[in-house]
C-alpha cells in the first residue's frame, strides 16, 4: 500500500495508489489514515478516483479510521467509482461518508 | 463461451485473491449478458475467497483454495472450496445486516445481497461456499 499525501493546513489528501482497496491491503490502509491523523490531520479527503474495487475488509478500514475520528474529525470520500459506489449504497455508508465527485469540491468542504 | 466449466486454484495468501478476482470477472463479461454481473460475482467470489483464507484457514498460508466456475444457460455458479475449519460446528452465522458502524461482518451480507443463492455446506472435509447468479437481466427477488 502506498498513498500519496498532500496537506493544506489540519486538511490532508490521501490518494492510494492501488487501484483495489482489499483485504490485502485494508490493515495497511487503515495504519496509513491513522497515522494522518496522527500528525494533526483531523480532516482528511481520500481520492478513490484511481481505485476500481473495494471489498468489505476496505469499507472496514475506511469505517475504522471513521470511528476513530469520531467528534474530532472527518474523513470525507472523493472520487468514487459506479462500481464502488453501489458498494457504498448497498452498505449504507454513503449515508455515513460525505462523499465528493472530486477530491478539490472535497477540500473545499473540509476547508469551510 | 457460451457454457462450461474452469477451476481456479490458488495458495491462501491474500496475495493471490485478486488475480482470481479479476479472472473471474474476465470470464463472466465474456458470457452473453455477463458484463452487467461481472463486478458482483467478481465482488462476492474475492469475499468467498477471502473468508476461506482468513477464517477458515485462519491466515494459515500454503493452504489449497478452489474456485470452480460454471456457466450454463444464463447462470453462472462458482462454488468456493476450502479444507480448513469452515464455520465450525454452529455452521454460518445468521444473516443479519450489520451495523453501518461496525468494521466488520459485511462479507456475507454483501454475497447475500448480490447474488441470487448464496449457499454453505461441508462434505468430505471440504467447506463449500456456492455462489449463483443469473446473467442478462435482474437478478430475481431474494
Amino acid at each position: 500500500m502506498n498513498c500519496r499525501l498532500h496537506t493544506e493546513g489540519n486538511v490532508a489528501l490521501v490518494t492510494p495508489r492501488n487501484t483495489r482497496l482489499d483485504a490485502r491491503i485494508a490493515d495497511e490502509l487503515k495504519d496509513q489514515l491513522l497515522a494522518v491523523v496522527r500528525d494533526g490531520h483531523a480532516r482528511i479527503a481520500l481520492d478513490l478516483s484511481g481505485v476500481d474495487f473495494v471489498d468489505s475488509s476496505g469499507l472496514g478500514a475506511l469505517v475504522a479510521v471513521r470511528r476513530q475520528l469520531e467528534g474530532q474529525g472527518e474523513l470525507a470520500i472523493a472520487g468514487v467509482r459506479p462500481a464502488v459506489m453501489k458498494l457504498f449504497r448497498l452498505t449504507r455508508l454513503d449515508r455515513v461518508f460525505r462523499l465528493f465527485d472530486s477530491a478539490p469540491e472535497a477540500l473545499a468542504a473540509l476547508h469551510n | 463461451m457460451a457454457g462450461g466449466a474452469i477451476t481456479l486454484s490458488i495458495d491462501s495468501t491474500l496475495d493471490d485473491v485478486a488475480l482470481v478476482g479479476r479472472a473471474v470477472r474476465a470470464i463472466c463479461r465474456a458470457l452473453p449478458g455477463g458484463a452487467r454481473a461481472a463486478s458482483d460475482v467478481e465482488l462476492c467470489v474475492v469475499e468467498a475467497v477471502n473468508n476461506a483464507i482468513e477464517h477458515s484457514y485462519g491466515g494459515l498460508r500454503g493452504q489449497r483454495v478452489d474456485v470452480h466456475f460454471i456457466a450454463c444457460d444464463g447462470w453462472v455458479e462458482i462454488e468456493v472450496v476450502d479444507h480448513g475449519r469452515g464455520f465450525g460446528d454452529s455452521g454460518p452465522p445468521c444473516l443479519v445486516a450489520p451495523d453501518v458502524l461496525d468494521e466488520g461482518g459485511r462479507g456475507l451480507y454483501i454475497m447475500h445481497a448480490l447474488m441470487d443463492e448464496v449457499t454453505f455446506r461441508r462434505e468430505n472435509s471440504c467447506n463449500v461456499v456456492r455462489l449463483t447468479r443469473r446473467l442478462g437481466r435482474r437478478r430475481l427477488p431474494s
